[in-house]
């Protein structure tokens, strides 16, 4: 697959993710001219660029989409749930077609489905068949154009160039007329710039129902100049005038200019694989440990060395050594870091499916979309989010008399975290709904947290900024090296010989009067301890939800920030690890899951 | 008439590594093996299926590492002394093979690999792709792909 074609793929997922976000705003608010005319210009330049990469069916439902919303602008109907649905449903089926295309594989019976029902729509709302057919065949003689296009005139006229309109109407004979309306764009192009045409560039075939193409052409030639660039004997008629463009950008409007900086801040942003980063991310990781080894090799250095002057060098050069690893590791992990307004949108787009399906409406309101979280961490968890304000949606509406309910997501940082928090009403949802979910989030180095409060339920995901790394305590139990992360832990202690009792079986301290739950954990890992003897141990107690549980290891290292690694397919089944890290002198240390170490501690209290 | 590149492998010919375990020698071809390392530090995954000795630090990636001896419960992969691990790649992800050693590449001609009889020193043929006799030993093939899959795994 050639290079351009790879990125109009990669645009228009872009564009039809944009259309899907501003339906959602449209459905809400549908009289909003403002939202109609971004929808439209979005849903037209999807077109135009579908059509120029030769796909000429999403072009056509593309345009399909954006009439649709004309209908809606020339206020000839009231949009029911039904009109939506169906935009939802086009915008869906382009998104599915486009999915398998970056794989070479095409199917276009989705695609095809949905222009029937389009169809349908349309004739059942009095609309005319002409408007119905091939997108080039637009009747409107006017230019469509968007702020690009304005911003470019605008240019264009500063370098001191007009703007034509040529009007080229075709021999009705068995000349080639895509032919010749190539040629005629190749040598107008030699002398200026062509901005739009209708029929679009990428849809040129259609001139043979038309027989007629526009162009607007911007040049510094007069208006002889331009006519003697057609080639005017084949021609039926040629006609050049300026063109005068009847719509201004409006400068004071914020939102436009807004609108503007959003198009042209995608120039200055570059598109990355999630891989390039990954890679990086792992080269910072060596250069870590490799700066810790130079540390400690300056450190002996200067016990050894005579020349002071050289051992301080050393040291200074490894200090900075650490400033730009640890500048470069953060650098690397702000490229990777997503607003959680995607996700919100999905979200809310359950939330209506939920609302369509029971029949009740509940809708999903977002605080904080601009709340940034790691992209790996998107992908890994957006699923589960999406699958718990599902769960959330529907224990609203089954508990909830009124047709008209409200899940409230509140997204914002707490130091190392990203809290979003789901409020609604009534009581929490049971927590066998809940519970591959909250293995999931824990699995990332989050946690999950439901409460309740006024007659409203609150469920607090807590999520770790960037999935790579994560502060945790380093512990050593039966001669290996754990880490737990630091978010699970409430406290440690040491634990004195004396200070433990069995009861039923269990093993039990005490903590500032209350009793606490020990876990040994070489026996929850099933690790064979080389001798049974009771050393000094440490208890680090984590907590998950209710009651918290101690969990026995020999030896507490100390706290960390890690890079996590994954473990690979191979582990998927492994309980209580949740990835790995690299410790500094390079042995592989593994992240255990506390979450599931409690659930396990406690079905065996059970 | 050009002197033959003494060097250069035949159309009908291919390299192999041998490796040992539990006194088998198993045969990969080369251009499935990315590396052989001397056995690095081997971190035990604690409930982790038998056959998977632990994981280790590979250039700051950290994979598993296969005992194909416990595999088909055929006996331990001596992790001590000079073993080595030969790292394959297997579904997008890099895998070790634990080998009690390593033996030089071998140039072999694909005739000489024959299919395996139903049971070879334990395995099922299904996990194998053939045998190679040689002047001194045999050369067990496996077929990678399936000994490493979790599904076959999780069906026996």
């Amino acid at each position: 697959m050639d290079q351009l074609t790879r990125i109009f793929l990669q645009e228009a997922a872009d564009q039809i993710e944009s259309l899907e976000s501003l339906l959602l705003d449209l459905e809400e608010s549908h009289a909003s001219v403002e939202l109609q005319e971004h929808f439209m210009r979005a849903a037209h330049s999807l077109k135009g660029a579908s059509g120029t990469a030769g796909y000429s069916l999403l072009a056509d439902l593309a345009h399909e989409v954006e009439n649709l919303v004309q209908t809606l602008q020339e206020g000839r109907l009231t949009p029911g749930p039904d009109y939506f649905d169906l935009m939802y449903r086009s915008l869906e089926a382009m998104r599915r077609y486009l999915a398998p295309l970056a794989q070479g594989r095409e199917d276009v019976t989705e695609l095809e489905s949905v222009q029937r029902e389009l169809k349908e729509w349309f004739e059942g709302n009095g609309r005319q068949e002409s408007e119905l057919s091939a997108a080039s065949a637009q009747t409107q003689d006017d230019f469509n154009l968007g702020e690009y296009d304005l911003l470019r005139i605008g240019v264009l006229e500063g370098q001191g160039k007009a703007l034509y309109r040529i009007d080229i109407g075709f021999k009705g004979d068995t000349v080639d007329h895509e032919q010749q309306a190539i040629s005629i764009f190749k040598e107008l192009r030699r002398s200026g710039d062509i901005l739009q045409s209708i029929p679009s560039e990428g849809l040129l075939a259609d001139i043979a129902e038309e027989n007629r193409l526009v162009l607007l052409f911007s040049c510094d030639l007069g208006l002889e100049e331009i006519g003697r660039l057609l080639p005017q004997d084949n021609l039926l008629s040629v006609a050049v005038s300026e063109y005068r463009r009847d719509r201004t950008l409006p400068v004071a409007d914020n939102s436009a200019g807004e609108n503007f900086i959003k198009t042209f801040a995608s120039e200055k942003t570059v598109r990355l694989e999630m891989e390039v980063l990954d890679e990086l991310l792992r080269l910072v990781g060596e250069l870590m440990l490799n700066r810790v080894r130079l540390a400690r090799i300056s450190g002996e250095y200067q016990s050894r060395l005579a020349d002071r002057e050289l051992a301080a060098e050393i040291e200074e050069t490894a200090e900075k050594l650490e400033h730009l690893t640890a500048d470069l590791q953060s650098g690397i992990m702000r490229a990777r870091m997503v607003p959680v307004a995607r996700l919100f949108r999905m979200m809310k787009r359950r939330a209506r499916q939920v609302s369509r399906r029971l029949e009740t409406r509940v809708r999903l309101i977002g605080h904080g979309e601009w709340t940034e979280i790691d992209k790996k961490l998107f992908d890994l968890l957006s699923e589960n989010l999406v699958a718990m304000t599902e769960v959330l949606a529907e224990t609203i509406c089954s508990q909830s008399s009124a047709g008209d309910s409200e899940l409230s997501v509140f997204a914002a940082r707490k130091g190392n975290n990203v809290i979003l928090k789901f409020v609604g009403a009534g009581s929490p949802p049971g927590e066998d709904g809940l519970e591959q979910i909250r293995s999931s989030i824990v699995d990332c180095g989050g946690r999950l947290i439901v409460g309740e409060e006024n007659e409203n339920f609150q469920l607090s995901v807590s999520l770790p900024i960037t999935l790579a790394i994560v502060p945790v305590m380093m512990v050593e139990a039966a001669e290996e090296i754990y880490a737990f992360p630091l978010e699970a832990i409430t406290e440690t202690f040491r634990l004195e010989k004396d200070k433990s009792s069995t009861v039923e079986g269990k093993e039990i301290t005490e903590v500032r009067g209350n009793a606490l739950s020990l876990l040994d954990m070489g026996d929850a890992l099933d690790i064979a301890q080389r001798n049974e003897e009771f050393k000094q141990k440490f208890v680090v107690v984590v907590e998950s939800g209710s009651e918290p549980i101690g969990i026995i290891v020999d030896r507490l290292i100390g706290k960390f920030d890690v890079v996590i690694k994954p473990l690979g397919s191979h582990f998927n089944g492994v309980r209580h690890i949740s990835g790995s890290t690299i410790l500094g002198d390079g042995k592989v240390a593994l992240i255990i899951n506390s979450e599931t170490l409690i659930a396990e501690a406690r079905g065996a209290a059970a | 008439m050009a002197r033959k590149d003494k060097n250069a492998v035949q159309v009908d010919e291919f390299q192999a590594i041998g490796f040992q375990v539990g006194g088998e020698e198993y045969g990969l071809p080369l251009s499935e093996v990315q590396e052989i390392i001397t056995t690095p530090h081997v971190t035990r995954v604690p409930k982790a299926p038998p056959y998977i000795a632990g994981v280790i630090n590979l250039h700051g990636n950290v994979i598993p590492v296969f005992d194909v001896a416990r595999r088909f419960e055929i006996g331990q992969t001596n992790l001590e002394g000079g073993s080595r691990v030969v790292v394959v790649e297997n579904n997008g992800e890099m895998v070790g093979l634990a080998a009690e050693a390593v033996s030089n590449v071998t140039r072999l001609s694909i005739s000489s690999v024959k299919p395996p009889p139903p049971l070879v020193s334990g395995i099922a043929a299904e996990y194998l792709t053939g045998v190679a006799r040689l002047p001194n030993r045999f050369l067990i093939f496996l077929n990678i792909g399936l000994v490493l899959s979790n599904d076959a795994a999780k069906q026996e």
